[in-house]
C-alpha cells in the first residue's frame, strides 16, 4: 500500500471498476453508473476523484433542479447584478469531476445542457453570459441512476444515455460485503457475516414485500452502531427495518429474521 | 367457527407477517403462506405452508404467536422428502434451522418444553392427500365444522397415513369439497390441479361456465398477434406461444352517457380537472433562474425613498410541470365478472360505470387515454377488445362499446398484459400508465392456473415495468392481497372491500399513479 493509497476514502473493488473509470478519464469519456441504491456508486466517484486528484463537484438531481442551477445565473448586488457560476461550470473551468447522482431525477430540458459537455465537442455554451467554455483534459462528466427505483416513469432519454460508457454497480457479494463491513466499520467477522445474511434474506422481497431494499450502506450503519456496543436487534430494527417499510406486519417479520439471527 | 379461547391466536393477525417471513428466510419470492383447516396442523409442499387458520395449543397467546413463527422458521429450511420420511426430514430441518439461526433456538426450547418434550408437535406434516394439487382444494373451505382440535398427527414414521386413518372424515370431506367447488362459482375457486394434471376435474369444471359471450356483436380483427408466455418450470419464455385476437366492440349505434351516471360523472369531471397543471412564471421569489427586475425596481425606488427595507424577493422562477402521460385501462371481461356484487348489480356492471365515469374524468385532464378489455380461450385465443383507442375521441360510439360489454371466457392475464404493453409503448409519453381492473386470478382452461398462471403474469408486469411502463391493479378479489404482492409489488395494487367504492376511489388512486396527489 503506498502512501497515497491510505489516504483514500474506503472503496472494495468488485471488478475492472477502477480501470475503467481511469480508461475513460484518460481518453476524455464521460461516464455513467447504474445500480441500486447504496451500493457505493457515489462512494466510488468520490474514491475514484481522490485517487486522480482532481476536485470534485457532486450535484443531486431533482424535479426542480433547473439549468440555471448548473450552469449559474446572475445574482443581484448592490445596484448591479452579476454572474455566478453553477457547479457544472466550476468543474469545467477548474477541470474536475461533475458528478450528476440520480440523473434521471432531473427534468429533461435541464439534462439537456450536458450534452454537448458529454460528446467529443466537451463545451459548455453559458448563454446569458455569452461564454463558450471548452472544457480541459482533466474534465470529467460522470453521471449515476437507479433502474429499478419505482421513479421508471421518468427514465432517460436514449439521446443523452448514448453518450457515456456505462458501468453497472451491483449488490456486491457476500464476501465482498462483508470486508465491506469489516473495512469500513472494524466490526467482528462474526457480525459482518450475520449482519450480510441478513441483508441477503430481506433482498428477497424487493419488489413484493419492499420497495427498496437493505443496501450496503445500511448494513454499514448497523454494523457501525453494533461495534459501537449496542444491542444488535435494536441496531438493525433502528437501522434496517424502520428504513426500509412503514408497514407493521412487514416491520415484525423483518424483525424475525433479524432475532432468527441474532437471538 | 366455533367461539375460540381467549388465547387462541388467529393466523388473520399474523398473516402478512408469516408470509413475508417465509419468504425471507427461505429466500425464494415465491413461496406463500395460506390459511388450511385447523385439524391438518402446519403442512407443506414445494411451494406453500399452509398454516392453520388459528392456533391455541397452549394457553399462552404469546406462546401460540410462537409457535407459528415456529412453523415458518422450520419450514423454510425444510425440504420435504422424497422417500415420504417426513419425520428424519423434520429432524433434519430443525438440526439445520438452529445451526444456521441461532436466534431460533431459544424458541424451540421454549415450545419443546411448552409441549414437555415431545418434538413431534413441532413438526410440519405433509401436504394432504396424494397430490399438491389435491392438497391445495382444501383451503377454499373455512372448517366450521371442525372442533378446536390441535392435536397433531402422533409420532409416526409415516404420517399420511395416521391422517387417513385418525381422520377419514377429512378425507371424504375433500371429495365434498371438490364437489362443491365445481358447482360453485369459478371466481374465487382455485384451479385445482396444476400442470400436467390440468385435464382433470377441475379443467371439466371451467367447461360448464364456458358459455360465449356471442363474438357475433363484436367485430374480429387483424389474423391474431402472436404473444409469449413465461413456463416458470422451464425458466425460459415462449415466443408466441399465445395468439392475441383483437376485437373492436360493435357499438350500438352510439349511445350518450347514462342518466344515472351524470351527477357522479360532473363530480370526477372537476375533481380530476384540478389535475391538470398550471405552467407560470412566478415573480417575487428568494430563487429563481433570472432576476425580477420590476422587484428590484420597487427595493430600490423604496431605499432611495428611505422606506423600510423589505424581504429581498427579487427573481423570476417558473413552475413548470407538465402532464405528459398516457393511460391505459384493460379490464377483465372474463365470466366470472358475471358474478353478483350487490343484489341490483354485477362486477361488470362496475366495471362497466367504472369505465364509463373514468373516461368522462380523464377528458377533463387532457391525459391520453385508451379502453380496452381482455379475456381468453385457451392460449389459441387471448381475446383484446378495443374500445377506444389512444387517439381515438371519447364519443357516443366509443360509449355504445362500453355499453355494450358482456363477459366471457377466461383470464389469462399474461399474454393480455404484454400485448397492452407493446400497444402502450407506442404513446410518446414519458409517463405510461396501465391499469389493470379485475376481479381475480390469472387462470384458464388449459395449464394456465395457480403457481403457473401468477408466474406468467409476476413476469409480464416485469416487462412492462422494464418498459418503462408503470402497471397497476385494481382488484375486488379479497384473497387477492395473498397473491397480489407477488404479482404487482407491494405499492402496484389495491384490493377494493366493496366493489361498489371504486368509482369513488379512482380520482385519489390516479392522482397517486399519476404523481399529482
Amino acid at each position: 500500500m503506498t502512501e497515497k493509497d491510505r489516504e483514500l476514502p474506503y472503496y472494495e473493488p468488485v471488478g475492472n471498476e477502477i480501470d475503467l473509470f481511469e480508461r475513460a478519464w484518460r481518453n476524455h469519456l464521460p461516464l455513467l453508473l447504474k445500480g441500486p441504491t447504496g451500493v457505493g456508486k457515489t462512494r466510488f466517484v468520490v474514491h475514484m476523484a481522490a485517487r486522480l486528484g482532481l476536485p470534485l463537484y457532486t450535484i443531486a438531481c431533482h424535479d426542480d433542479l433547473t439549468a440555471a442551477d448548473l450552469v449559474g445565473r446572475h445574482l443581484i448586488g448592490e445596484g448591479e447584478t452579476y454572474w455566478n457560476d453553477g457547479p457544472l461550470t466550476r468543474a469545467v473551468r477548474e477541470g474536475g469531476i461533475c458528478y450528476l447522482d440520480e440523473v434521471v431525477e432531473a427534468r429533461k430540458d435541464t439534462t439537456v445542457v450536458i450534452h454537448p459537455l458529454a460528446d467529443d465537442r466537451r463545451m459548455l455554451p453559458i448563454d446569458r453570459t455569452g461564454e463558450m467554455l471548452r472544457a480541459p483534459d482533466s474534465f470529467m462528466l460522470v453521471v449515476s441512476y437507479n433502474p429499478g427505483y419505482q421513479n421508471f416513469l421518468k427514465g432517460m432519454k436514449p439521446s443523452t444515455r448514448q453518450r457515456f460508457v456505462s458501468l453497472r454497480f451491483d449488490f456486491p457479494s457476500a464476501e465482498v460485503e462483508r470486508s465491506i463491513l469489516v473495512g469500513e466499520t472494524g466490526c467482528s467477522e462474526d457480525v459482518a457475516t450475520r449482519l450480510v445474511d441478513i441483508g441477503r434474506q430481506m433482498r428477497v422481497l424487493k419488489n413484493v414485500d419492499l420497495e427498496e431494499v437493505a443496501s450496503t450502506r445500511l448494513l454499514v450503519y448497523a454494523a457501525r452502531l453494533i461495534h459501537d456496543g449496542m444491542d444488535p436487534v435494536e441496531a438493525c430494527s433502528a437501522v434496517l427495518v424502520e428504513a426500509l417499510t412503514d408497514d407493521e406486519d412487514v416491520a415484525e417479520a423483518l424483525l424475525e429474521v433479524i432475532r432468527a439471527s441474532f437471538g | 367457527m366455533p367461539e375460540l379461547p381467549e388465547h387462541a391466536v388467529l393466523l388473520r393477525d399474523i398473516e402478512r407477517t408469516s408470509s413475508t417471513l417465509f419468504r425471507a428466510l427461505g429466500r425464494d419470492p415465491v413461496l406463500r403462506v395460506a390459511a388450511g383447516r385447523t385439524d391438518l396442523g402446519a403442512w407443506r409442499d414445494e411451494e406453500l405452508l399452509c398454516l392453520p387458520q388459528w392456533l391455541a395449543a397452549f394457553d399462552d397467546a404469546s406462546l401460540n404467536r410462537e409457535l407459528y413463527l415456529w412453523f415458518v422458521a422450520l419450514a423454510s429450511s425444510f425440504e420435504p422428502p422424497v422417500d415420504g420420511d417426513w419425520a428424519g426430514a423434520n429432524e433434519a430441518a430443525i438440526t439445520r434451522v438452529l445451526r444456521d439461526r441461532p436466534g431460533i433456538a431459544a424458541r424451540h426450547d421454549r415450545l419443546l418444553a411448552a409441549f414437555a418434550g415431545d418434538v413431534t408437535r413441532l413438526h410440519l406434516n405433509p401436504p394432504p392427500g396424494a397430490s399438491a394439487g389435491a392438497a391445495r382444494r382444501v383451503r377454499l373451505r373455512d372448517d366450521e365444522d371442525d372442533d378446536a382440535r390441535e392435536d397433531r398427527p402422533r409420532r409416526t414414521d409415516n404420517i399420511t397415513h395416521t391422517v387417513k386413518m385418525d381422520k377419514p372424515a377429512a378425507v371424504t370431506e375433500f371429495i365434498r369439497v371438490t364437489r362443491e367447488d365445481d358447482g360453485e362459482s369459478d371466481e374465487v375457486a382455485l384451479p385445482p390441479t396444476t400442470g400436467a394434471e390440468g385435464t382433470s376435474a377441475g379443467a371439466r369444471v371451467r367447461f360448464d361456465v364456458d358459455t360465449p359471450s356471442g363474438p357475433h356483436e363484436d367485430i374480429e380483427v387483424g389474423v391474431g398477434i402472436p404473444a409469449d408466455e413465461w413456463d416458470y418450470r422451464k425458466r425460459v419464455l415462449l415466443p408466441g406461444h399465445c395468439m392475441v385476437q383483437e376485437f373492436i366492440g360493435r357499438s350500438a349505434g352510439g349511445e350518450a352517457l347514462p342518466e344515472r351516471l351524470h351527477k357522479h360523472a360532473h363530480k370526477l369531471r372537476r375533481q380530476f380537472a384540478a389535475l391538470v397543471p398550471q405552467r407560470q412564471w412566478l415573480r417575487g421569489q428568494p430563487d429563481g433562474t433570472e432576476p425580477d427586475l420590476d422587484a428590484y425596481v420597487r427595493l430600490h425606488a423604496d431605499r432611495i425613498a428611505g422606506g423600510h427595507e423589505r424581504e429581498q424577493n427579487l427573481y423570476i422562477a417558473q413552475r413548470n410541470r407538465e402532464r405528459d402521460l398516457s393511460c391505459m385501462v384493460l379490464a377483465d371481461l372474463s365470466l366470472s365478472t358475471e358474478a353478483r356484487v350487490s343484489p341490483a348489480q354485477c362486477v361488470i356492471d362496475v366495471i362497466r360505470d367504472s369505465l364509463m365515469l373514468f373516461a368522462e374524468a380523464l377528458t377533463a385532464t387532457g391525459d391520453r387515454f385508451g379502453l380496452f378489455g381482455f379475456s381468453s380461450q385457451t392460449r389459441a385465443q387471448v381475446r383484446f377488445h378495443h374500445l377506444k383507442e389512444f387517439g381515438a375521441n371519447w364519443d357516443d360510439a366509443a360509449r355504445g362499446r362500453v355499453a355494450g360489454l358482456k363477459p366471457g371466457f377466461y383470464t389469462r392475464i399474461g399474454p393480455a398484459l404484454r400485448h397492452a404493453t407493446s400497444i402502450l409503448e407506442r404513446q410518446d409519453t414519458s409517463l405510461r400508465v396501465l391499469l389493470v381492473l379485475t376481479d381475480g386470478k390469472p387462470h384458464d382452461i388449459d395449464y394456465y392456473e395457480e403457481r403457473y398462471g401468477i408466474e406468467d403474469t409476476r413476469m409480464a408486469v416485469l416487462e412492462a415495468r422494464r418498459r418503462r411502463i408503470k402497471p397497476f391493479c385494481i382488484t375486488i378479489d379479497r384473497e387477492g392481497s395473498s397473491y397480489l404482492p407477488h404479482l404487482f409489488g407491494v405499492n402496484g395494487y389495491t384490493v377494493l372491500r366493496r366493489p361498489e367504492d371504486l368509482t369513488a376511489r379512482l380520482p385519489m388512486l390516479y392522482a397517486q399513479l399519476t404523481g399529482q396527489a
